[in-house]
């Protein structure tokens, strides 16, 4: 098969399914047909995977598939606005800041909001955009870098680790509104998490720590983005 | 690097990983009970990417597979 001979997807339907659409078609087929968003959703969940292939039984994120996409919503006249939708435990570094920059260069509106999670690394990409909101039960965990595999036990592994972690501090300070020396202090903290350092603020907390713009749900986010949007075409 | 919550959890056996021809591109598949399942997808054109079809999960059709 030639490379440009691609079937489309719904001839594989079979015909008795077929005949089943037309003959309960849905709702909105009844009536004028449902107007297209110029918003475009992104889900942003479970761990995001990085230059390693995670376990089939975990939700990954995968962002060299996401790549693209950005790609396309942007060269896309009708999108006019992205929402990023986080639930998102963290993981691979590099891949969530990768994400996280795409947010921050899109060149479109875009708004977050953190639905259950935006832990570790799902804090960049949580305040990369251009607005962030967090609803009143979702977490965001703040806590050092931690790697696996063979670590050398010399005074460059802790600078090496400095300097990762610094990334991530420097680029959070430079899309919200606390500052690095807050960030990190938060980061740091003792006695807040069993087995770890960090922190973990609720909802509000976020809010208040200058990290997430605004307590919300989805009818604040979406109103936002698209006051956002109509200021861009104005 | 791992930057998250959760430990890091090793798997006890690694999957079984195919590269097929699907519907004209390039993917990889992971052998399951099911059948394939789309893992990644190879191609130059980010309007495949855009395909809720050719999304990571997708159970593949085995009647486009090459």
């Amino acid at each position: 098969m030639l490379m440009d001979e691609k079937q489309p997807f719904n001839s594989t339907q079979e015909p008795n399914q077929q005949q089943k659409n037309q003959s309960n078609p849905h709702p909105n087929q009844q009536g004028a047909a449902p107007q297209k968003s110029q918003i475009q959703c992104i889900t942003i969940i479970g761990q995001i995977e990085g230059h390693q292939t995670m376990p089939p039984q975990n939700k990954t994120t995968k962002y060299e598939h996401l790549i693209p996409q950005f790609f396309g919503f942007l060269e896309n006249p009708d999108v006019k606005g992205l929402l990023i939708v986080l639930n998102t435990v963290g993981g691979d570094v590099e891949a969530g800041l990768a994400i996280a920059e795409l947010v921050a260069s899109f060149g479109k509106p875009v708004v977050s909001l953190v639905l259950g999670g935006a832990h570790s690394i799902g804090v960049p990409i949580a305040v990369a955009s251009n607005y962030s909101f967090i609803t009143p039960s979702a977490t965001m965990t703040l806590h050092p870098v931690r790697m696996n595999g063979t670590v050398l036990g010399v005074v460059q592994t802790y600078e090496y680790f400095d300097q990762m972690q610094e990334r991530i501090v420097e680029f959070v300070a430079a899309n919200s509104e606390v500052t690095s020396n807050r960030f990190r202090q938060l980061m740091l903290d003792v006695g807040k998490v069993a087995k770890d350092m960090g922190t973990i603020l609720v909802g509000r907390e976020a809010v208040d720590e200058k990290i997430i713009n605004e307590v919300g749900g989805l009818t604040e986010a979406v109103a936002k983005l698209k006051s956002l949007i109509a200021e861009t075409n104005s | 690097m791992h930057y998250s919550i959760l430990p890091i959890i090793y798997p006890e056996e690694s999957p079984e990983y195919v590269e097929l021809q699907y519907n004209g591109c390039n993917v990889l598949a992971r052998v399951s009970d099911e059948g394939y399942i789309l893992e990644r997808l190879h191609s130059y054109d980010y309007m495949d990417f855009m395909n809720s079809d050719f999304a990571p999960g997708t159970l593949l059709n085995s009647t486009l597979i090459d």
